[in-house]
């Protein structure tokens, strides 16, 4: 026995030192380094099935002895002591029927209101649901032109901002140093004062970007009350830009929609468009429309250029790293190259005469052949391409692509029916810079923080911190205390999106209606009602209806008369809120000629010789920080890195050789005067000598969640720019001191290397081919199929609705807006950072994320991993306590007060995706932050709240489903699969995810499970999986797979 | 020997009285020690004032019963 295990140490052992390239790329799936380079330490842990601590020996013999006396006397007194101590459990309160039951309220029904989400300046419609008048979940609202019943994932997760224990719960002031509490009175006459005595002084309002006529009214009247006032506007990441380069070659203020639905060819420059740049509700809808296996010929094809892998990089079917400062470069030698081959470009700029594509591809070690076919794809596909740049860019590398889309005719894939609208510009650099000057010179009398933190977002060396002191009344109009608001004189608390009115126009031809679905929990109010009460003059005019009835008013009087409605003005505004939208016809205004002479002044520049360059992406957990006290976007793993609960320095593996650093250690980045330690992270696919890092993290005045999360890199961000005023050129990038713990998650969930080594590959659970090939043989897949479906089993049948998945691989980009909406339907706790680090996250949905190729141009392929519901579970056999079992509709059940916990089942299952209290995670996480009653009230009541010791994993949304056959029952109609929607597959933006009734021959469910692409993980140990996967196809040339 | 009795008698329900005195000082300890113990929320909880949280229906909104496309009860 002895020997054995030793041969096997040594195996293990030699194993682990193949660590030269070559040998090491003979896997074609992995997952991190350490499993492409065979760690040693990664090997022996994935011998376990969970972490260190969980699965301590068990000896006896080591055990103390305990006399039976000793053994009943402490049994006595433990009985005692708890029967004590739990005779007065504090009671939650007491569970009564309605006195009055509300009208809109049938206790057991959930209803649904429309509103819009203002959790980012998109403005989507979204459907919120409530029990028992209590928010619980947010869905995107079928009827809205654009999220079209979709929502992101930062909208799912702004239900937990509402019931946020640290939210104000009213007024507050500053007396000395320390804000006390204070009545509203108490705070607005000193206000009201302030604002009638500023006349000779400004008064500044900072906003973020406005998207509703009404609230942009208040703020009209504010100004002609007090026309010493100011209103600035500002985003972190925005699109000034784009729209500015828009408007030289074009004349139109903002850059209009794209058909990404009829783009065949779509060329991203340092984008991430199925990320966080742009609307990517919309986005990822519109781009996964040209991804559909059955329209091949409409098949479309991406070319990302980027310098670190984002979101729509994993996505492309060729992906060149190249450093953000290179991009102009790369336009002009494209332009260059296209003119060669007789593009007739429309400027008379010969800027571009001096760059040619294929020094450009030797210089930054680019393929000729990938290039050339680009070109050639351009120009066979002239009209029906779009060539797209990153809002990050520079001014001059969006016109550049203007002048590529109007030479290549691609114009025609510019929306004309709809084009977005602006309430009120943003403000530029320089307006915000002389704001800074004139509250240094004493000329500013009010600041009022609109919703807004610019103390966070503004770049230090604007000095805006320092100049705040010099105004004597500084006001912040916020949910909750942040940088700025700590900084002033009064705090006063908003009302929650959910507890507000309001209204959007984002898009010509609709506007988006929000309404309060609860009155406001705290003592709040509602940013717009604090203006009115402060035009009235009089603190004691405030009613809680002040701006509901303004809002009404501006409707009835200024927008209503213009819609042409058939309905008098009441019925008019109900079914508005009903529907949460109006639609009417306006007039969407062209986008002119172009114009040649704008872009003559394009300045031949080249890409700087700087050693390092800093390129800065907006976070896809914690957006620009709105989001850092939201545990569900914290422990949302990355999508690319999968890290959770940090940002971090993304670097090429070589640069980090250069710096002499792995994963965790800090680097120390200065830009000009402005330093600071972040640790790095190495990302395969990055470019060289280039650090990535997203902004939204280290804010120093958050809630209990996002305290210590992350670090600030927005002290290295500068109020002139550089490249532009995210790309910057660094003094330097050298090792820092020490190492940092990131918690991934992509080494989570590992088989046992030793038995399956490279499991992805040879078990085949990621499987894929290229559209060519798909349509030369549409069987590729099941010609390779080679074991035998033989079972140990009788056959069982199910005769009714059986329930089966199918995720599409061609559609899913791997976002993870999914995961969130599992977790806020089921109520999957937040763990946090200490123990996502030993493997214990608990959201029921991961997207695996496995890289193949090599470490410099890796192909990403995704793929959700959940529950499989497997007809021959198993986990059911070795259960002792029958606690997971088998329905008669082919779901596999967790039971959860009979679980006792042996974990037996998650050691069985091989696709690893159940999930163990090991914590009562609930009171485990951060101070009992989500046992406070407030927070408690997000709970889906539908779902078992789970507590320690209990197994769990997903239900195939089982609430849903059993909501679904009462309401076919009760309604004497057939129950069908198409009448249940998962959590998941509602939220899926791109409609990857489908869901049904496998016996149904005619649903989609029952076509997409026997089509030649499906496909089942693990198939060969027969377990029947109910989730099958359609096989990813690749656009790409057949030479080059 | 009356005198014995009655200082016997006396003890007795001093004895009694400090048996009473301990017994409800450990029942009151014993009440509100085990959820400091176990970490219960109670003391964050009463900082929140959650005792006042009441959610209450906007009576002005207008909501629906029905999804939309969503869940087939269109």
């Amino acid at each position: 026995m002895a020997e054995a295990k030793d041969q096997f140490q040594q195996k293990v052992e030699k194993q682990s030192t193949l660590n030269n390239k070559k040998e090491a790329l003979d896997t074609d799936y992995w997952r991190s380094f350490k499993e492409l380079f065979k760690d040693k330490n990664l090997i022996e842990s994935s011998h376990h099935e969970f972490s260190e601590g969980t699965k301590d020996d068990f000896e006896p013999s080591k055990l103390s002895g305990i006399s039976r006396r000793k053994f009943l006397a402490l049994v006595g007194a433990s009985a005692a002591l708890a029967g004590v101590g739990c005779s007065d459990y504090r009671s939650k309160g007491n569970i009564v029927p309605y006195n009055q039951m509300p009208e809109e309220i049938t206790v057991g029904n959930p209803t649904y209101y429309a509103s819009t989400s203002t959790a980012c300046l998109h403005g989507c419609g979204i459907l919120i649901k409530t029990r028992e008048g209590r928010p619980i979940k947010v869905d995107g609202n079928p009827d809205h032109p654009v999220s079209q019943g979709k929502t992101c994932a930062k909208c799912q997760a702004s239900i937990l901002n509402l019931y946020d224990p640290d939210r104000l719960q009213g007024p507050m002031k500053k007396v000395g140093s320390e804000f006390v509490k204070a009545t509203w009175k108490d705070v607005d006459s000193p206000i009201i004062d302030a604002l009638n005595n500023s006349s000779s002084k400004q008064i500044v309002i900072i906003a973020h970007t406005l998207v509703s006529p009404t609230s942009k009214k208040v703020l009209d009247d504010f100004i002609t009350k007090y026309p010493n006032t100011k209103i600035y506007s500002y985003e972190l990441f925005n699109e000034q830009n784009r729209n500015l380069a828009w408007k030289k070659c074009y004349g139109t203020e903002t850059f209009p929609l794209i058909k990404w639905n009829e783009a065949k060819i779509i060329l991203g420059l340092e984008t991430d468009f199925l990320g966080t740049d742009g609307n990517k509700v919309e986005t990822a809808r519109l781009f996964a429309e040209g991804r559909n296996f059955h329209q091949t010929d409409k098949f479309n094809r991406l070319y990302i250029f980027e310098g670190s892998m984002s979101v729509t990089g994993m996505n492309a079917d060729y992906r060149f790293r190249l450093r953000p400062d290179a991009q102009y470069e790369f336009v002009l030698s494209l332009l260059n190259e296209l003119s060669k081959k007789g593009i007739n470009i429309p400027s008379s700029s010969q800027v571009f005469a001096n760059h040619s594509l294929n020094s450009f591809a030797q210089k930054y070690s680019l393929s000729k052949n990938k290039l050339n076919l680009l070109v050639k794809d351009l120009i066979r596909n002239q009209g029906g391409s779009i060539i797209y740049a990153g809002r990050t860019l520079p001014e001059n590398v969006h016109i550049a692509v203007n002048i590529l889309n109007e030479a290549l005719g691609n114009t025609k894939l510019y929306r004309t029916d709809s084009a977005n609208t602006q309430v009120f510009p943003l403000s530029s650099t320089e307006e915000i810079a002389d704001l800074v000057k004139a509250m240094n010179s004493g000329n500013v009398a009010v600041i009022i923080h609109y919703d807004s933190n610019p103390v966070y977002h503004f770049p230090k060396d604007l000095g805006y911190e320092e100049a705040l002191k010099k105004v004597s009344t500084v006001i912040s109009l916020v949910g909750s205390q942040n940088d700025s608001s700590a900084l002033g004189n009064f705090t006063l608390p908003i009302n929650h999106d959910f507890e507000s009115w309001g209204d959007a126009k984002t898009r010509t031809g609709f506007y988006s209606m929000q309404q309060p679905v609860i009155d406001p929990i705290f003592n709040t109010r509602q940013k717009e009602a604090i203006l009115l009460t402060w035009l009235n003059g009089k603190p004691v005019v405030y009613d809680d209806q002040i701006y509901h009835k303004y809002l009404m008013n501006n409707w009835e009087q200024n927008i209503y008369p213009g819609l042409k409605s058939k309905m008098n003005f009441t019925q008019f505004w109900n079914a508005a809120l009903h529907d949460g939208v109006v639609i009417f016809d306006e007039t969407t205004l062209g986008f002119g000629n172009f114009n040649k002479s704008a872009v003559n002044n394009l300045i031949d520049e080249t890409n700087s010789n700087s050693n390092f360059v800093i390129a800065f992406r907006e976070s896809y957990q914690s957006g620009d920080g709105r989001f850092l006290n939201n545990g569900w976007m914290l422990e949302l793993p990355h999508p690319v890195s999968k890290i959770t609960w940090d940002n971090y320095a993304a670097i090429s593996k070589s640069t980090a050789k250069s710096l002499n650093v792995d994963d965790g250690d800090f680097i120390s980045i200065q830009v000009g005067s402005r330093k600071i330690e972040i640790p790095a992270f190495i990302q395969p696919g990055s470019a060289d000598n280039l650090v990535t890092i997203e902004l939204g993290f280290g804010r120093k005045v958050v809630g209990i969640v996002g305290t210590d999360v992350g670090f600030d890199a927005g002290v290295l961000i500068s109020q002139v720019g550089d490249f532009s005023n995210w790309i910057y050129k660094a003094s330097s990038v050298t090792k820092g001191n020490g190492s940092y713990k990131l918690a991934s998650t992509m080494e989570h969930h590992l088989f046992d290397n030793e038995l399956t080594r490279n499991v992805a590959q040879k078990r085949k659970i990621i499987q894929e081919g290229t559209v060519s090939e798909y349509k030369k043989n549409p069987n590729f897949l099941n010609a390779a199929k080679p074991w035998d479906e033989k079972s140990f089993y009788n056959e069982h049948p199910y005769p009714g609705v059986k329930w089966g998945m199918v995720i599409d691989l061609n559609k899913c980009i791997g976002c993870g807006d999914c995961v969130i909406a599992c977790s806020a339907e089921n109520n999957v706790p937040i763990v946090g950072k200490d123990q996502v680090l030993v493997s214990r996250e608990m959201q029921w949905l991961r997207v695996d994320r496995y890289y193949s190729g090599t470490i410099d141009e890796p192909t990403v392929s995704n793929q959700l991993m959940l529950c499989q519901q497997c007809d021959n579970a198993p986990c059911e056999n070795v259960c002792p306590v029958a606690a997971t079992t088998h329905s008669p509709d082919g779901l596999n059940q967790m039971i959860y007060n009979r679980c006792v916990g042996t974990r037996y089942c998650s050691n069985n299952c091989p696709y690893k995706v159940r999930r163990f209290n090991f914590f009562n995670f609930r009171d485990h996480f951060r101070s009992h932050y989500q046992q406070s009653q407030l927070l408690s009230l997000v709970n889906n009541p539908e779902v078992t709240v789970r507590s320690r010791g209990v197994m769990e994993k997903c239900t195939f949304c089982i609430q849903r489903i059993m909501d679904a056959r009462s309401n076919a029952i009760h309604e004497h109609r057939e129950f069908k699969g198409s009448d249940v929607k998962t959590a998941c597959q509602e939220s899926c933006n791109t409609n990857a995810i489908r869901f049904g009734n496998e016996n149904d021959k005619n649903s989609d469910i029952y076509k997409y499970r026997n089509h030649e692409l499906a496909y089942y993980v693990l198939e060969d140990l027969n377990t029947k999986p109910n989730v099958a996967y359609l096989a990813k196809l690749r656009n790409i040339e057949s030479e080059e797979v | 020997m009356e005198l014995q009795n009655q200082f016997y008698k006396k003890l007795k329900r001093k004895n009694f009285f400090y048996s009473l005195g301990a017994g409800i000082g450990s029942y009151i300890l014993m009440k509100s020690l085990p959820f400091k113990l176990l970490g219960n929320n109670l003391i964050k909880s009463k900082s929140l004032n959650e005792n006042k949280i009441k959610i209450r229906i906007n009576p002005s909104a207008v909501g629906r019963t029905k999804l939309g496309e969503n869940n087939g009860r269109s």
